[in-house]
């Protein structure tokens, strides 16, 4: 041949190259589709010949980073107990505060420096606005340890109803705090742990004594939360059922009904004001330390805090009830606080990526090493890191929650609480696109003002917007669902 | 065209100012200018935008509830404090002129606020009461202003009294500037004036004042720029809640950070206008 024939075939070849690496840059256009169709090879290769079984792991040297604000030994101990069951995956952990959470996962996403495992707070529509979160479904689905999951808690994170794309990692449930000394001082039968909501709001009119400055309840976690849920059966806040939400019937019951009880004075003196100071002596004294408050409606974590020498010198036994069942549900649904974690859309290793998520979420390896460092993990001075565990399981796993049971106090409450306690509903924030977008710019920032607040000043009749709220927050979950899409 | 030495050396020296200026300031606003024209999105494999055009600016006054009542707050807020601390400071700075023992420590103790009042700290002190005059019944104060202001004066009033610490602690560098000011008058000129017979009081204001006017620019000035940068300001919190809310973002908050700049820019025009010298033209 010629070097004219030769310099055809070079050309020819080139241009080849050329369009083959052109076609094949689409693929690498975003790090999402780059995961997901890593995701979508791996699965059916191996999908096929064998249902629900997930594709092997990689055995090449890699590190995976992980941020979330879980206790920083807790976390160290658990990502020693996964590199020991993979000793060719190497984690890192980022130190992070908690405070600002989304504003620093912005920022390292903002130099390419997004965590391959990382948990959300609160907002979801941060990370879906973002596009940080990846695509997990095929190993999800593929995963027969979902199965294990708690019902309630197995289908949160398909935002868009197919593609799985964040999944519960923390569970706090809800937890109603009574005075057990009060109610025996006022005479009062403690109720049944299947109490429903009338009687609770029985109790809190009962256990009010305005003569002895004795208030019914306070709050922190609030009633139009928790109504919706157990009365409407419903699978989230503000009365979602999965596909939208619905603010008429539950959420202004609830809300009017806890307007009534605050101007009945059913409520404690709100935190720094003059009425607190009337009652209390001291406007900054929490009224769940006075000892003058039948009912502290809290969350989990202050289990620990309400065995503290403050309450029990005070004469203050708090005990647990789990939020009563509503009085026509058919559910066991209760509000819970769940943080969510999910894998960086850009992460090389999605597939291990999601065994680390796993292992720190719902992972029954994970829960053993969690169980064992809540029982051995101390601090310098010899104590325990932990007075008691740090959350309660999401798995279904009953060898598990009884050793959990055995690390809080022998009262049968623990034991009641549990028994209950496996039906955690997440609150809208974290698990409902655009829920909290509606909060910021609706609920507390539109032209009602602050709702809750107006309804409580009789300012605002919640019968009178809940139609128009649920337009609007439906109309915020759609639009936040299009972000999807982007 | 063959420059100077001397110009060589002038851009020698200021050549470091200009690296961080070109660097620190200019591209970061020109890069802040783009982003407000843009809806961002910071994904984990970059910067993402789309164009948006001037709807961010719309958005900023038709959206954001909280911007116009900040920016009134922070208007009225700053026409009552900025008087407040030049006046404090030229006291200040006079009683620090006379001869007096101690007169370096004295300088020391008025300057180091300006040192020890960074972010943090003063965010601190804050918190912790540490501004406000301890016996001071704000409550009190309060009942005897509303008497005489409408409310929403009152409360700028009121804040005034409860936060005075700081605001006073804004006069470090005000001070600094005065007493240089007022060193340099030439003492004849004092002179001269007791000689005619002119009190103390009047050579204040026939020799003191006018010499030191084109510091007093200088100082309202530096005070209006050093209340709206100041991490106490509001407007900043504001600007910087949405650069990390979900459906604002970066696009917004630059546009904000905009309009505020050009608020203060307005501002700044005023105080130059009122008090910039003007030529005498007795002489003309």
């Amino acid at each position: 041949m010629n070097k004219k024939a030769w310099l055809m075939i070079l050309s020819v070849v080139l241009a080849m190259v050329f369009v083959v690496t052109g076609c094949s840059s689409d693929d690498d256009a975003s790090g999402a589709n780059a995961s997901n169709d890593t995701t979508g090879e791996e699965t059916t290769d191996e999908g096929t010949e064998a249902s629900l079984a997930l594709p092997p792991m990689t055995d090449e040297e890699i590190t995976l980073t992980y941020a979330s604000w879980q206790n920083m030994d807790l976390q160290r101990a658990l990502a020693d107990a996964f590199m020991e069951k993979y000793p060719n995956v190497t984690v890192e952990l980022y130190e992070l505060e908690q405070e600002g959470w989304n504003d620093h996962l912005t920022n390292l996403a903002s130099t390419g420096d997004l965590p391959d495992v990382f948990w959300y707070l609160g907002n979801v529509d941060v990370p879906i606005r973002n596009m940080w979160l990846g695509d997990f479904t095929e190993f999800f689905e593929n995963d027969p340890e979902s199965d294990n999951i708690l019902d309630t808690l197995k289908e949160q994170g398909y935002f868009d109803g197919e593609r799985k794309m964040a999944a519960p990692a923390g569970y706090l449930p809800y937890t109603i705090f009574l005075d057990e000394n009060l109610f025996e001082a006022q005479n009062v039968e403690m109720p049944s742990p299947d109490w429903t909501w009338s009687e609770m709001l029985g109790l809190i009119e009962t256990m009010t004594v305005p003569e002895e400055g004795i208030y019914g309840f306070n709050t922190f976690t609030k009633l139009l939360t928790m109504g919706p849920i157990v009365n409407g059966d419903a699978y989230g806040e503000f009365g979602w059922d999965g596909e939208t939400y619905d603010l008429t019937g539950e959420w202004d019951d609830a809300l009017s009904t806890h307007a009534e009880l605050v101007r009945n004075g059913n409520h404690a003196p709100l935190f720094d004001t003059d009425e607190a100071e009337a009652a209390f002596g001291d406007r900054l004294l929490w009224a769940a330390s006075t000892g003058r408050v039948a009912m502290q409606f809290d969350a989990w974590w202050s289990v620990d805090l309400f065995k503290t020498d403050e309450f029990v010198d005070k004469g203050i036994k708090w005990v647990p009830y789990v939020v009563p069942q509503g009085d026509d549900a058919t559910t066991q649904n209760k509000p819970a606080f769940i943080d969510f974690g999910s894998l960086s859309a850009a992460t090389e290793h999605p597939r291990e990526a999601y065994e680390l998520l796993k292992f720190f979420g719902w992972g029954r390896d994970g829960w053993e090493a969690k169980l064992d460092a809540f029982q051995t993990l101390t601090r310098e001075d010899g104590e325990l890191v932990f007075n008691h565990p740090d959350g309660l399981p999401i798995i279904k796993d009953q060898d598990i929650w009884d050793e959990l049971r055995t690390l809080l106090p022998e009262e049968h409450y623990y034991d009641d609480f549990l028994a209950r306690s496996k039906h955690p509903i997440p609150l809208g924030g974290a698990s409902a696109p655009g829920f909290q977008t509606f909060l910021d710019e609706v609920y507390f920032g539109g032209e009602y003002g602050d709702i809750e607040a107006a309804a409580a000043a009789g300012d605002v009749n919640p019968y009178d917007i809940s139609a128009d709220l649920t337009e609007k927050i439906n109309a915020y979950h759609q639009a936040a669902l299009d972000e999807l899409f982007y | 065209m063959k420059l100077k030495r001397e110009t060589l050396y002038g851009y020698f020296f200021i050549l470091p100012w200009l690296v961080g200026f070109l660097g620190l300031v200019l591209y970061p606003m020109i890069q802040s200018f783009y982003y407000s024209l843009n809806s961002m999105r910071i994904t984990p494999t970059g910067l993402r935008f789309i164009y948006v055009g001037f709807n961010n600016y719309l958005d900023v006054w038709l959206q954001d509830m909280f911007f116009i009542t900040e920016l009134g707050g922070f208007a009225v807020d700053t026409l009552i404090r900025i008087p407040v601390i030049v006046v404090f400071a030229l006291v200040i700075a006079m009683l620090l002129n006379q001869d007096v023992k101690f007169k370096g420590l004295f300088r020391t103790i008025f300057f180091l606020p300006v040192i020890v009042a960074s972010g943090p700290v003063i965010n601190q002190l804050v918190d912790q009461g540490a501004t406000a005059i301890p016996m001071l019944n704000l409550d009190v104060v309060m009942n005897i202003l509303t008497m005489f202001l409408p409310n929403y004066l009152a409360e700028v009033v009121g804040g005034l009294f409860n936060q005075i610490i700081t605001i006073l602690w804004y006069s470090g560098v005000q001070i600094l500037l005065f007493l240089a000011a007022l060193q340099k008058i030439d003492p004849n000129l004092y002179e001269a004036a007791k000689i005619d017979g002119g009190s103390s009081w009047e050579c204040f204001w026939k020799i003191t004042l006018p010499t030191i006017k084109p510091i007093i620019l200088i100082n309202l000035v530096y005070t209006l720029i050093s209340l709206a940068n100041s991490g106490q300001n509001p407007i900043i919190d504001l600007i910087y809640a949405n650069m990390f809310n979900a459906t604002r973002g970066y696009g917004f908050a630059s546009a904000m950070a905009w309009m505020y700049a050009i608020l203060i820019t307005f501002m700044l025009a005023v105080i130059v206008l009122v008090f910039r010298e003007r030529k005498s033209k007795r002489f003309g």
